[in-house]
């Protein structure tokens, strides 16, 4: 029997009542199927008061029960049920009611469970009242190392991004940041007083509002988002866990990574575009296998988008984690990473180095601390609330809440265990947050200049440091213009004059149509553009369309660029990789010649440094952006 | 996932940079060996076409994989009936709007005959960027993502999607007259995509793909 009728408490009490008095419901027939059953009424409800959020639990049903979902319906007078009431659809449990006012209104709510065959009864009322938290210290700062490195556990002090004498004045106010990823735990203690109201957020598989990842997930690593989170804005001085870069801005969390169709993570990069300041992205194709990993058409024209009109036409800031693949990867295969519109962030050590996963490319723009792996140091941030899913599980050795460990005293709701570039990301997100707040008028190329000429000079020693003209000091192919300087970047955006409108010049296609000779680490093959009156004085980015489609093996061409000041941007360097495609109109990017000048004779060469496999450099143009 | 604190995919890449390295450094020939060594997966052989804007691009069918959507007990139990040796693919990274299955049967055979036991369910072929089984893959979960004249008015999309009963699921907010427009999944959304494309009367017109991606 198919139902049409949406069993509500009223209509089930109503049908029982008919079935009572003989009615089946059907066509008079004896022998009719009974009437589905609705879920049971969820018990164990309670609400609890927070800093700007409440948050609301109650008993989850077993998986068998079948139930699929949960309601929630909210008012600010008592009384509460599903007629009167605002819906939360597809709530996790437990969920927090967020972005609320610390203003002594008291809210009341009920809770539905739902099945295939409709909702429940609503639970009895409860209800609660946020309130601001008592000042206290966050108990893991002293554990958060990119934000104050004091050279323990081998660290270098000083290692950090110098944000601590801006949180005098900055905190992220009134910034917000959408993180996307597999998803963000609205209720966590130490992330939902600065989650942004309900309805905000959005999670790509049930369209609800509420990203929290699975409860039942227990796959290690589901708590991915949560722990971005934390890293770019955990709330701080509230006596839970550490703080967050900018702890004071507010947050969005999109899950795309639950569902990741094309028109998802479009749809992510500009979802509340005009009110999303900064939209930070530790995600990206599968690392570590070498191969060209092209974006989308549509991802890119989302891009676009955001740039030309988020933030009120003054545009979205990206940032986006260049890749964890090295050495076999370079963040230049990836055409996420490497696309002009984001902020391309690499990781380093807690002593400045670069982490070991951390890829290399001439598209990076910053560095900024995430660690190695958790037996030496990583980031402290937040993980999923509990033992039982995120990083930090029941048993974990090593990590928050180990009773064996120096970190017993700590609790699974955190992880110290989080690196990758993933985790450098959202520490460039907060000081963003930091820079906008300072700052609101900055466009999105002011962002990235300013980041350019106030990041610092890391891993001093290595020998891949080149001068880049003035205003910016260097640039090198592991860290970008170096490691994020919070300080110097507000300081710098506070007293910012926005630069003028873009300009572009494209080269026509230059179409060489050699032979790359083989296994030949001399000469390979070089081919020259001549750029005249492009206007351009200052580059800000470097796009350049490369193709070999005949050479079937991408991984074995070295390819660099040299600009007319005979500057290099190393674009792909030989390397294995298990699934090669050629190159077909493959677009690199690069940060490298930032304030050169775009007239003049540019170069590129390329060699095949491996036997067997031959082709021919076909054709090759550029794009220059700048003023 | 971790192993002893250490994020199982980062180690695998530090273990594997750690070869590449050594084997980098000793020469330049050695990475001959290293590619054959690297390319073990799965050779494929049957290939499409899409449009990526106006570019041409190829993938390649996995055979014995299949892509279920919205995936839930009632799929796994409708599988496990059909094909018993049927087994869940581990990605690196588990998104939950979809589960991979490697199947004996071809993927072709099994998406027929699923479709007929299993009728909502939602199935694709896997395809890959690369002839191997190792490049990145795709599904096809149904719709089209077209990109329509931009000078257009609405009464113009709606004209045209009328003539070719055509159905607009949503408008992404990337750009002027960019409509997200029904099909059903599988191999059906990329033989609609193609037809619009080369139509002529569409600037863009590609799946919706599913696509591998991870977090870092």
């Amino acid at each position: 029997m198919k139902y049409s009728i949406r069993f509500t408490c009223a209509n089930l009490l109503i049908a029982l009542a008919l079935s009572a008095c003989g009615w089946d419901g059907g066509g008079g027939g004896s022998a009719a199927a009974p009437p589905p059953l609705l879920p049971a009424v969820p018990t164990g409800v309670s609400a609890t008061g927070r800093d700007g959020n409440n948050l609301i639990s109650w008993t989850s049903f077993s998986p068998a029960s079948g139930v699929t979902a949960y309601n929630v319906y909210w008012s600010t007078t008592a009384g509460v049920n599903e007629t009167n009431g605002t819906k939360i659809p597809f709530v996790k449990n437990p969920w927090a009611h967020t972005g609320l006012p610390n203003d002594g209104t008291a809210y009341y709510y009920v809770v539905t469970a739902v099945n295939i065959n409709g909702e429940s009864v609503v639970s009895a009322q409860v209800s609660a009242t946020p309130a601001a938290a008592a000042a206290a210290v966050d108990p893991l700062y002293a554990d958060q190392w990119h934000l104050d490195n004091t050279g323990i556990l081998g660290g270098i002090a000083g290692e950090d991004i110098n944000v601590d004498t801006v949180w005098a004045t900055y905190k992220g106010t009134g910034i917000r940041i959408a993180v996307v990823d597999n998803g963000l735990e609205i209720g966590h203690e130490d992330l939902a007083s600065n989650i942004a109201a309900t309805g905000l957020s959005y999670n790509y598989l049930n369209g609800g509002s509420d990203p929290t990842e699975d409860p039942l997930d227990i796959t290690p690593g589901n708590g991915h988002g949560t722990a971005v989170a934390g890293i770019a804005a955990s709330r701080d001085f509230n006596g839970l866990g550490g703080r967050g870069v900018a702890p004071l801005a507010n947050m969005v969390g999109y899950n795309f990574l639950q569902n990741g169709t094309v028109s998802n993570e479009a749809d992510a990069a500009t979802r509340g575009s005009p009110n999303v300041h900064v939209n930070t992205n530790s995600w990206g194709p599968t690392d570590g296998n070498g191969t060209l990993d092209a974006s989308s058409t549509a991802w890119r024209s989302a891009i676009t988008t955001g740039l030309t009109n988020g933030r009120g036409g003054l545009g979205t800031i990206y940032t986006w984690a260049a890749g964890n693949g090295a050495p076999v990867d370079n963040s230049n295969y990836d055409g996420y990473a490497n696309n002009r519109g984001v902020i391309a962030v690499a990781a380093v050590h807690h002593d400045g180095s670069k982490s070991s996963y951390s890829e290399q490319g001439a598209n990076l723009w910053v560095s900024a601390p995430a660690g190695e792996f958790c037996n030496t140091r990583t980031i402290t941030t937040t993980d999923r609330t509990g033992g039982t899913v995120g990083f930090n599980l029941t048993g974990t050795l090593g990590d928050y809440g180990d009773p064996a460990s120096a970190y017993a005293a700590g609790n699974r709701n955190y992880t110290r265990c989080m690196n990758g570039t993933s985790a450098a990301t959202p520490v460039v997100a907060g000081v963003v947050a930091l820079m906008l707040e300072a700052n609101p008028l900055l466009g999105w190329r002011d962002v990235r200049l300013i980041l350019a000429q106030s990041a610092r000079r890391n891993d001093t020693l290595d020998a891949g440091w080149v001068t880049a003209p003035a205003p910016y000091a260097e640039f090198n192919h592991k860290y970008g213009f170096g490691v994020i300087d919070a300080q110097a970047a507000v300081t710098l955006a506070s007293t910012w004059v926005n630069i003028g409108p873009e300009l572009t010049f494209t080269t026509p296609l230059s179409s060489p149509t050699v032979a790359i000779p083989d296994n030949d680490a001399v000469t390979g093959v070089s081919n020259p553009i001549a750029v005249a009156d492009s206007g351009i004085t200052s580059i800000e980015f470097v796009e350049i369309t490369f193709s070999a489609l005949d050479h079937p093996r991408s991984g074995d061409l070295e390819i660099t660029l040299t600009s007319p000041t005979g500057a290099v941007s190393r674009l792909a360097e030989t390397h294995a990789c298990s699934s090669c495609t050629p190159h077909n109109g493959w677009i690199f990017g690069s940060a490298r010649h930032l304030g050169e000048g775009a007239d003049g004779n540019w170069t590129v060469t390329v060699k095949d440094l491996v036997t067997d496999d031959t082709g021919t450099f076909q054709s090759w143009r550029l794009k220059f952006y700048g003023r | 996932m971790t192993i002893s604190n250490i994020p199982v995919g980062k180690m695998l890449a530090v273990l594997l940079s750690a070869i590449l390295t050594f084997a980098l450094s000793l020469n330049v020939a050695c990475a001959a060996d290293l590619k054959k060594t690297m390319n073990k997966s799965t050779p494929l052989t049957q290939t499409y076409v899409w449009y990526d804007g106006e570019r041409e691009q190829r993938v390649w069918l996995n055979p014995q994989v299949i892509a279920e959507f919205n995936p839930g007990t009632e799929g796994a139990s409708a599988m496990k009936s059909a094909y018993a040796g049927a087994r869940v693919v581990p990605t690196k990274h588990k998104q939950a709007a979809v589960r991979l299955w490697q199947l004996d049967s071809t993927a072709e055979t099994a998406i027929r005959s699923l479709k007929a036991s299993h009728p909502q369910g939602s199935y694709s072929a896997v395809l890959h960027d690369a002839p191997v089984s190792t490049g990145r893959m795709r599904a096809l979960p149904g719709n089209v993502i077209v990109y329509l004249n931009p000078q257009w008015n609405q009464a113009a999309v709606s004209n045209w999607l009328s003539a070719r009963k055509l159905e607009i699921v949503k408008k992404l907010e990337i750009g002027p007259n960019i409509y997200v427009i029904k099909t059903g999944p599988g191999l059906e959304a990329l033989e609609t995509a193609n037809a619009l494309y080369r139509s002529g009367e569409v600037k863009a017109a590609f799946p919706d793909w599913w696509q591998e991606v991870v977090p870092r």
